[in-house]
């Protein structure tokens, strides 16, 4: 190990949402002194606009701290951020790969939660070191010592020494710097042996074209270096590489095996560089490949459409852009009836679903349809043939199908025991099938089901949160498929199948998801010169029925003294507010009525 | 010889109606200076060889204005124009504001309409919306007009108002049905977002309520011929010459503050306050003239001609527009909205009053592409 390495810790933050990883990776910005309390603002690392309204972090960010430990030597603290919701649990691991520890909150108050649990184990796969670290002290329910408990028996690692913090109050945060400095391991690598190095995020930039964040293994990069990509053997002119600071990037001459930074090299094709890759030297090639990332599975598709048709080509551009530091969205082109061109998406879940049709809106300025959410389904044919299916506009008909299987999650969820009875009620609408319930401890405990998956992409976690108080928390993993009564659920406008809106229902719940969505319809379709007639059927099957009056009152009543142009103005108004409509024969679709139905 | 309606805007009242968002004030201190500004405005068409064969003298309340000035008004129009014998010639008239004395003037200078706001035959639904007379001096007022030699007045009435039912605004119709009068005028009530009638706490009749309220509007004054949305004419006589010009986009030219008009394919519009319109003649400037493509003309000739009963000719509009929404008119017209002839189509009682709708969802491509 060379000096050089000694003086460097590669770690991250994990947490359960809310326990305070952004509050603390803020105050160790701030005590390294990298950010003056000037510039200091809320959650830093969390720079996208929708991470700081929603509070959590979406991508993975890293930036590069001097510590002055008490023993007097100069540590070079690389913090890797990590996301904190279930949906994002591929991101976290891969932000581990790139890291010798991680820095593990709890909160003082609710103890271990499912994430708490789920990011330790992804830690521990990934042979990290784990500092835990008890936050939130300062409230008056902070209960450090039965969490300490908590940590040594249900994850089973040693706590007595856990700094005890309150990253909002600034309280210990020294503690935490230290033992960072004690408790992690230095990265090892030789600096002499061929290049390699992990590309864990990249993201693209106007002028310097993709920027890429690497964790270099073995070897260095320096300026002269021209890299090539182990996967697909681009080569590419370094020209510039240097550290990730929290307020911007400094250019180095290299890095060294061990080191955290960022290259860029005038990469202009988003597909080139893929993240998971490993970057060598084309002229010092590595004998094999980092073990890279396993490919990552999306496990709910929809279909997103541009309001207005024409804007098709800057949607698929906007969707390369996000792809490219997002492995986890897929998308392929795809033809609605009702819709037109647009891609059917995959994501990680419902949250993930929402953030991308929201950067596609606010970052791209996009208008979207979102089609019903759907997961894969695996169809056996009477003639033996199987299928996996997305989208369920392209269920074959009833009389060729021999079977369906749906995927089921195992799903994790603790809370108080005072809830137990809402969640298992909550679980057993939602079809779940019950496996265990441990107590964690008097007031604990940890109850596990299994769950259709398409039951939990249609707001099961909100509707855990409300009838929990927002006690609860939830960590899924798809554990299998398993043999199902599943029908096409579609909707008819006036009398005719929109497509957008069909999907896969269990029989038994068809019936009443099916009155929902014709209600909710009723609601946010406004009243149009015809009555419309909305229906929820099965086949030939109607299940349900609603009815949009028609409009009886639409009507400038009073034109005074010739002023034409006021009404003129009105009209053309009225006529833009139309635009935004979706036309299905006569019948004029809000897209607010696409979203509303999704929420169901 | 170019031919025009005439309009004289009258901007002062009593006091402000409720549900009026117009401009106006009270004072009449400005008149005089108001009324030869107006004078100074006609200036400008003086050898342009106007005929004129319909006046509107609309507010505001015009008669709460004094009638020497609005004689004198009539007067150099008269120079300034040639006047066609038959000429229409209106004034809007409130109950109360006008005597004897004031109508001797308005006939001598040639008035032979009469517009009067009648609004309700309910005094509370009156006093509601801030009018200042009741059912009974609205009649006494009738009286006198017709007393005094008045035969052709059309009344103003308005449906859809505060705490009102089906029952109340029989009651008014029933009312108005016994004046006999020539004309009515009958109006939804169309109020502003942050009207003060919405802070009162009246319970608003809501949209099917007030179609409830037009179709009894409709089926009481069968006997008039419903010529446009909100205007009737009893079988026999004649519609408003002067109102129909604007649904038929023949020229007016207006006059006085927040006048509209229409000429040479242009429209434009004055400043809406007294003192800003003022200052505009004193600088003799004129209000920024806006050019009508050819495109808007045919969106406007579609959207005014559909008020009326007589409809949209196929002749007006481009033959690629038939095409277009063949098929919706013939949808319209199965639902009961819209009637086709040999020479064009109209609206039903039915298609009046969706009549936004029905426009907003006809293609006119050469327009809605700009």
């Amino acid at each position: 190990m060379s000096d050089r390495q000694k003086h460097i810790r590669n770690f991250s933050i994990i947490a359960h949402i809310d326990h305070g990883k952004s509050t603390l990776a803020d105050r160790l910005l701030e005590k390294t002194g990298v950010v003056s309390a000037r510039e200091m603002e809320e959650q830093l690392l969390d720079n996208m606009e929708l991470e700081r309204e929603r509070g959590i972090t979406i991508k993975a960010r890293a930036v590069r701290l001097v510590y002055q430990a008490k023993n007097g030597e100069e540590y070079i603290y690389n913090l890797i951020d990590t996301p904190g919701h279930v949906d994002f649990n591929y991101e976290v691991s891969r932000s581990l790969k790139a890291c010798e520890g991680a820095i593990l909150i709890v909160d003082a108050a609710q103890g271990i939660e499912a994430q708490t649990l789920a990011n330790a184990y992804l830690a521990v796969d990934n042979d990290l070191e784990i500092l835990p670290v008890i936050n939130k002290i300062d409230l008056p329910s902070a209960r450090p010592d039965v969490v300490k408990n908590e940590i040594e028996d249900i994850i089973g690692i040693p706590a007595d020494e856990a700094p005890l913090i309150s990253a909002k109050n600034g309280t210990n945060i020294e503690d935490v710097l230290e033992a960072i400095a004690t408790a992690i391991p230095a990265p090892s690598g030789d600096e002499n042996a061929p290049l390699k190095a992990l590309i864990f995020d990249s993201y693209y930039d106007a002028y310097k074209g993709v920027i890429i964040y690497i964790r270099v293994i073995d070897g260095k990069i320096t300026q002269n270096t021209t890299m090539k990509m182990m996967s697909n053997g681009k080569e590419f002119e370094v020209v510039e590489l240097g550290y990730l600071n929290a307020l911007g990037m400094t250019p180095c001459q290299e890095l060294c095996a061990g080191e955290v930074g960022y290259v860029t090299a005038s990469i202009k094709t988003l597909r080139d560089t893929s993240v998971g890759d490993t970057v060598t030297d084309k002229f010092n090639p590595a004998k094999e490949a980092l073990p890279g990332y396993k490919a990552v599975q999306p496990m709910v598709f929809c279909g997103l459409y541009p309001v207005d048709g024409a804007r098709y080509d800057d949607l698929k551009d906007a969707l390369l852009k996000l792809q490219l530091n997002d492995a986890a969205l897929i998308f392929e082109p795809e033809t609605s009836i009702a819709l037109g061109f647009g891609f059917r998406c995959g994501f990680l879940g419902l949250l993930h679903l929402e953030i991308i049709q929201e950067r596609l809106e606010r970052e791209f300025n996009l208008d979207l349809i979102t089609t019903a959410p759907s997961v894969i389904y695996k169809i056996t044919k009477t003639d033996g043939t199987t299928m996996n299916l997305d989208n369920p506009t392209n269920l074959p008909n009833p009389s060729e199908i021999a079977s369906m299987e749906e995927p089921f999650v195992s799903a994790t969820i603790m809370s108080p025991t005072d809830y137990v009875g809402n969640i298992m009620e909550l679980c057993q609408e939602r079809r779940g099938v019950f496996i265990d319930m441990k107590y964690l401890d008097e007031t604990r405990v940890s109850i596990h089901y299994d769950m259709p998956l398409n039951e939990i992409i249609y707001d099961f976690f909100d509707d855990l949160k409300s009838r929990t108080k927002g006690y609860a928390s939830l960590d899924y993993e798809l554990a299998s498929y398993k043999e199902s009564k599943l029908v096409k659920l579609d909707i008819l406008l006036n009398g005719e199948i929109v497509d957008a809106l069909s999907f896969i229902v269990h029989t038994d719940k068809a019936y009443a998801r099916g009155r929902r969505i014709a209600e909710k319809l009723k609601e946010v379709i406004p009243r149009q010169l015809f009555e419309i007639p909305i229906q929820a059927a099965i086949g030939n099957k109607v299940i349900a029925r609603e009815t949009v009056k028609a409009m009886r009152k639409d009507v400038l009543a009073k034109c005074y003294g010739g002023d034409i142009t006021r009404k003129k103005k009105l009209l053309e108004k009225q006529k833009e507010g139309k635009k935004r409509m979706r036309q299905f024969g006569t019948v004029e679709v809000p897209q607010e009525a696409f979203m509303s139905v999704l929420k169901l | 010889m170019m031919k025009a309606g005439l309009y004289f805007h009258i901007p002062y009242c009593v006091r402000k109606c409720e549900y009026c968002d117009f401009y106006s004030i009270s004072d009449l201190g400005s008149q005089q200076t108001y009324f030869e500004a107006i004078r100074k405005e006609m200036e400008g068409y003086r050898y342009k060889n106007i005929l004129v064969d319909s006046v509107f003298i609309g507010g505001g309340t015009p008669s709460y204005a004094d009638a020497k000035e609005v004689e004198s008004l009539l007067e150099r129009a008269r120079e300034i124009f040639s006047f066609s014998p038959d000429t229409e010639i209106t004034i809007e008239l409130n109950p109360k504001t006008f005597d004897e004395e004031k109508l001797l003037v308005y006939r001598r200078s040639g008035v032979n309409r009469i517009s009067m706001g009648l609004q309700s035959a309910n005094d509370d639904e009156l006093s509601k919306l801030g009018r200042i007379h009741t059912a009974k001096e609205f009649l006494s007022s009738y009286h006198l007009l017709r007393k005094n030699g008045f035969s052709n007045i059309n009344t103003d009435i308005m449906y859809g108002l505060p705490d009102s039912t089906v029952t109340t605004l029989q009651k008014t119709l029933t009312f108005l049905k016994e004046l006999d009068c020539e004309h009515i005028s009958a109006y939804a009530l169309t109020l502003g977002e942050d009207s003060p009638l919405y802070q009162r706490g009246y319970r608003f009749p809501d949209d099917d309520g007030v179609y409830e309220q037009y179709r009894l509007v409709c089926e009481m004054l069968s006997d008039y011929r419903h010529y446009e949305i909100s205007n009737f004419a009893k079988v026999g006589t004649s519609p408003c010459r002067h109102n129909l010009k604007y649904w038929q986009r023949a020229p007016y030219l207006g006059f006085g503050a927040a006048a509209h008009s229409f000429y040479e394919n242009c429209r434009w519009e004055n400043p809406a306050d007294i003192q800003g319109y003022i200052k505009q003649m004193e600088r003799g400037a004129h209000s920024l003239i806006t050019n009508i493509s050819a495109e808007e003309a045919m969106w406007e000739t579609l959207m005014l001609s559909l008020r009326t009963d007589s409809g949209v000719s196929f002749s007006q509009l481009p033959e690629h527009f038939w095409e277009q929404n063949r098929s919706l008119l013939q949808q319209y017209e199965a639902h009961g909205y819209v009637k086709t002839g040999e020479t064009g189509f109209s609206l039903t009682e039915d298609g009046y009053f969706v009549s936004n709708s029905i426009l907003t969802s006809l293609k006119l491509d050469t327009l809605h592409n700009q």
